[in-house]
């Protein structure tokens, strides 16, 4: 069975397999005997007919057809065996010719995925600090959650909270709207009612009735009111001004908590979690960006099929499952208004950008020997558990029984699984931040973070332990602590289970 | 004297069932030929058609006419007969004619 094999580009694999003549004549054969079972030949009774006649009467289109059914993933699974092909879809074929039976499959295969020299890459790394203006902000943001509305006897501004009664009425609408005793915060920037109207509200003063009118803007999301007039009748029954607390140390002794009682102490408590914050958001940017670098450096060859199953897999998250019968699939595509190809086509691309991500994701775990183990699924279930009994039992901590139904809700293979990918996943952008944060004229050689941590597996060079990684997040400023040594590109094999201290 | 009848006029198809193709094991056709048709008459018939066998004996029977009925019509199908052309022991005929 004579087989040339091709590699295409997108990760497809076209086989051309020949396929002896006996044994297709010997699968004729069986298709003859089976096809004579379905078929009603006049002077045979159903499997009787001799193959002379079946094939007469069918013609020999039919019987081949018939036979290749069997046939060919049969010599199909055994070319792909024996040319070791790594498919993972389903092959399309295609008949070359008949005599002798040449028949061409196309099939989609691992991706190939090359990063580059990644060890190389370099993120210059912002060191990320909450500004005094940013802490300011966060400061007035816990006055203003504190804040009180007062009356006030003069014209409204922005910033209040009015209460009025209003009666609109559009160009054209017959009924004009009234609403009485609205109660509503003149922020800028906002929409009340219509677009437009906070701000001719702005400088009017209580009492009343105003009047005005003015033009609706013309791209106004409802056309059939854009560049319309509207009428306002209002009538401005309150004005209040917000009202910030004073910031001393009567307002923070009212929080009630024990660690505070001073305006510096609150200013000091504001700021660090600002600077928690603003760290997040900085580590969460730093990853995209190595993550982008990554992926743009990277050499990805992928079938296409990976990313359709992605597609079909948002689909199915989006749709609530609805997509699992044809019907349900059909209901929802009504209900948001798209055809099935449109919606394909509007999420093609950002499953084809998770599909390259993760592929280079992958295979930078696998160079770098990042893996999960069952121990660490299990800590981190118990940490899930922790996390939300404690969430909802304050304190008291919740019951054996909560508990185990509550582990029981993570506790299942598929979530399993999906931890696993999870933590994975995290693992791996920890340790890509980790190579492209370390600082430029690095000779190749990656330093680690102190802590102590496992190694495994044959190329393991890293395996983190949550601590070291929560470490790596922590320490902020970009610079890779100094620790373990290994040379992440010698390819040596780490010693399963030997702690690589520091 | 029977009448005579042209070759293609005795022969009017081959009767190809499974009860028939068990008999061309044994160098036997069947066929559908004229009623008036003679044994000679089939014989000389199967030569002229296949020039290369030899009959050796001719069996015929007539299959008379089944009556059917159409509502109030009856009817009557057709009788004709049916002959059994053994050729000399090993001899074939490819009966793809089809006719």
């Amino acid at each position: 069975m004579p087989v040339t094999t091709e590699r295409l580009p997108r990760s497809l694999v076209a086989l051309e397999i020949e396929v002896e003549a006996d044994r297709l004549e010997a699968h004729m054969d069986k298709a003859v005997r089976r096809l004579s079972q379905r078929v009603r030949i006049p002077g045979f009774r159903p499997g009787k007919a001799p193959r002379q006649i079946v094939e007469r009467t069918l013609g020999r289109p039919a019987l081949l057809q018939e036979a290749l059914e069997q046939l060919l993933p049969d010599v199909y699974q055994e070319a792909v065996t024996r040319e070791s092909i790594e498919a993972i879809g389903r092959p399309s074929f295609e008949l070359k010719s008949t005599e002798p039976l040449v028949v061409a499959a196309t099939v989609p295969v691992r991706p190939t995925v090359n990063l580059a020299d990644y060890q190389a890459l370099r993120v210059p790394r912002e060191p990320a600090t909450a500004t005094q203006q940013q802490v300011e902000e966060a400061l007035e943001g816990v006055r203003r959650r504190y804040a009180t509305l007062d009356p006030v006897d003069r014209p409204i501004a922005w910033g209040d909270a009015v209460r009025c009664d209003v009666m609109v009425s559009v160009e054209g609408q017959a009924q004009p709207h009234v609403e009485e005793g609205a109660e509503f915060r003149v922020t800028e920037g906002g929409v009340v009612s219509l677009p437009g109207f906070l701000e001719r509200l702005v400088g009017l003063e209580a009492g009343g009735p105003h009047e005005f009118e003015f033009a609706l803007p013309e791209d106004y999301e409802a056309s059939e009111l854009a560049g319309k007039q509207a009428h306002y009748t209002v009538t401005v029954l309150e004005v209040k001004q917000e009202v910030l607390p004073e910031l001393d140390d009567a307002f923070v002794r009212s929080f009630d908590d024990e660690g505070l009682t001073t305006v510096d102490e609150l200013r000091a408590r504001v700021a660090e979690n600002t600077q928690t914050r603003v760290q997040l958001e900085a580590d969460a940017a730093y990853r995209e960006e190595a993550m982008d670098l990554l992926l743009a450096s990277a050499d990805i060859d992928y079938p296409e099929v990976l990313v359709e199953t992605e597609v079909e897999r948002h689909i199915d998250q989006q749709s609530n499952h609805a997509s699992h019968t044809r019907e349900g699939l059909e209901r929802w595509l009504e209900s948001i208004g798209q055809t099935e190809i449109d919606l394909r086509e509007t999420l093609r691309p950002q499953a084809d950008l998770m599909v390259r991500r993760a592929l280079v994701l992958h295979r930078l775990a696998e160079f770098e020997g990042i893996e999960v183990t069952p121990e660490d699924i299990e800590a981190e279930v118990d940490r899930l558990v922790e996390r939300v009994a404690g969430g909802f039992t304050s304190g008291a901590g919740a019951s054996e029984e909560q508990l185990a139904s509550l582990r029981s809700i993570f506790d299942s293979p598929e979530q399993r699984q999906t931890l696993e990918d999870q933590l994975l996943t995290t693992r791996t952008l920890d340790r890509l931040v980790e190579i492209v944060a370390q600082l430029e004229g690095g000779d190749g050689e990656v330093e680690r973070p102190r802590g102590s941590r496992r190694r495994r597996g044959a190329r393991a060079q890293d395996g983190e332990a949550d601590e070291a990684e929560r470490d790596v997040a922590e320490a902020g400023s970009g610079e890779a602590e100094g620790g373990g040594s290994a040379g992440a590109d010698s390819g040596e094999p780490g010693a399963s289970e030997a702690p690589a201290e520091g | 004297m029977p009448k005579a009848i042209h070759a293609y006029e005795v022969l009017r198809r081959p009767i190809v069932t499974e009860k028939s193709t068990m008999l061309s094991a044994q160098s036997k056709y069947v066929f559908e030929v004229a009623i008036k048709a003679t044994k000679p008459q089939i014989a000389a018939a199967v030569e002229f058609a296949f020039p290369d066998v030899h009959v050796q004996t001719v069996n015929t029977l007539k299959v008379r006419g089944k009556q059917k009925r159409m509502g109030k019509t009856t009817g009557r199908q057709a009788s004709w007969k049916k002959a059994i052309v053994t050729l000399q022991a090993g001899e074939q005929i490819q009966v793809f004619e089809g006719v």
